[in-house]
Order: C-alpha cells, then sequence, then structure tokens
C-alpha cells in the first residue's frame, strides 16, 4: 500500500474526543487477602 | 474538525511469532498496538533518533511528511480496499489478509486515492466476502478482533457503522482533476534545463 500520486493538501485533525471511551480501562490493584493467624490446637 | 475514516488491509499470520493475532502492516514490519492508537514513524525519522546515516532524500522528519510516503495509510473509499484485497492472494490459512476500517487524525496527508496519517485506530473488522471461507480464517478473524476489541462486520454495512465516527477526506472529482490539469501545465518547472 503507497499512494504514487501527489499529495493534495495536508491537514491537523484534533484528536478525538471519544478516545477515551475507546481505550481499556486500567488495571484494578489486586485485593490483598489477610494474613490468616495460625490456629493453636488444643489437646 | 471531525476525524478522518479510511479503509486499509493487514496481514495476519498466525504461524509467525512477531505476528501471532495482531495486524501487520502489509508493507512495514509494523504491528498495531491492540485496543491502542498506532503513531505513526518515518523508518528514516527512526534512523536518524537511532543514530543511523540518513539518506538525503529523506531527511528526518515527522511522519507524516508531504514529501515522504511515511504514514498510517488508508483508502477513501471501502471499494478500493476491496479490490486490493481481491488482488491479493492467500498463501493458506494461516497467513490471511484482513480488510476494515480505521479512524485516522492528527496529521493527515490527503491524497487523491486515500490518505496518510501521523494517528489512526482500528474501527472494524470487515466479513470476508467469500462465504465458504474456511473455518481456520473464522477463527483467526474472530480472535483479532477479540484482540483489539474491534467487531466484524459486512462490507456492505462498514460504511453506515465507520460513519459514526468520523467522516472521509476523499476530494472532491473536480479538484483533483483541475490539480491534475494544472500540474500538467506546469510540468515544464520540473524539467532539467538545457545547457547549450
Amino acid at each position: 500500500m503507497g499512494w504514487t500520486s501527489k499529495p493534495i493538501k495536508t491537514i491537523d485533525i484534533p484528536e478525538p474526543a471519544f478516545e477515551p471511551l475507546l481505550t481499556p480501562e486500567p488495571a484494578r490493584e489486586p485485593v490483598r487477602e489477610p494474613e490468616r493467624q495460625p490456629v493453636p490446637i488444643e489437646r | 474538525m471531525i476525524p478522518a475514516v479510511g479503509y486499509r488491509l493487514w496481514r495476519v499470520d498466525r504461524a509467525d511469532g512477531w505476528t501471532g493475532t495482531h495486524l501487520q502492516s502489509l508493507v512495514a514490519e509494523t504491528l498495531w498496538p491492540p485496543r491502542d492508537r498506532l503513531i505513526a514513524a518515518c523508518s528514516a525519522w527512526l534512523a536518524h533518533r537511532r543514530g543511523r546515516p540518513v539518506g538525503r532524500s529523506a531527511p528526518a522528519h515527522v511522519s507524516p511528511a508531504p514529501e515522504c510516503s511515511c504514514g498510517a495509510h488508508a483508502f477513501h473509499d471501502i471499494r478500493q480496499m476491496l479490490r486490493q484485497a481481491d488482488e491479493l492472494e492467500s498463501p493458506d490459512a494461516d497467513r490471511f489478509v484482513f480488510g476494515g476500517a480505521v479512524l485516522c487524525w492528527g496529521r493527515v496527508v490527503i491524497h487523491p486515492e486515500g490518505i496518510r496519517a501521523q494517528f489512526a485506530r482500528p474501527l472494524a473488522l470487515c466479513r470476508p466476502r467469500d462465504r465458504d471461507v474456511s473455518l481456520v480464517v473464522q477463527r483467526n478473524l474472530r480472535e483479532v478482533a477479540e484482540t483489539y476489541a474491534v467487531p466484524v462486520i459486512d462490507s456492505e454495512h462498514l460504511v453506515a457503522y465507520v460513519n459514526e465516527f468520523g467522516t472521509s477526506y476523499r476530494p472532491e472529482p473536480q479538484r483533483v482533476r483541475l490539480l491534475g490539469r494544472a500540474r500538467q501545465a506546469f510540468a515544464w518547472l520540473s524539467r532539467p534545463r538545457r545547457h547549450p
């Protein structure tokens, strides 16, 4: 793919306003589970 | 100003570890980033930044430059893309050429047949018109669409879908004809002069 013709004009288009809607959501931080304490065994 | 929409082809090679389920440009090794925009870069510009020698004909520049051929390419018309897809033969099911639509913005260089853009992002993939396409190709297309989070749409409905996001910057035929005539009229300016 490549154009063999000469360019007609050059324009500047601002970034689309809806662009954030297309980007994926940022990854959430993993939820830490509370550490389990060893349960003493009754004898 | 409304973003530009265009139509283009990508290469997908499942057997290639570099490509995988990613869309790759037909003429370059550029992989289009999934769920993100592609930022066009000129190989001459990259060579300059990496300290490699740059040819005199292609000085370092931000892509796309009007005098260069760099940038993310896309046809104005879906029929041009479909025609090119028909011309390209797929060697096997693993290496396939997929068509689709892209949204373009930033610096955009407009040519009679298409555009070259600074930023581009796939909007949708085009379902092959051949209904007898193999199951492997169908699975590949589905996986690529999932990777890029884009829908797979029939070519008859693709234009209507992408026009929700942007517009075509196809120049009017009259303007193209007039520019062609003007260039012909002044072609003698670019001819080398003969010295007696």
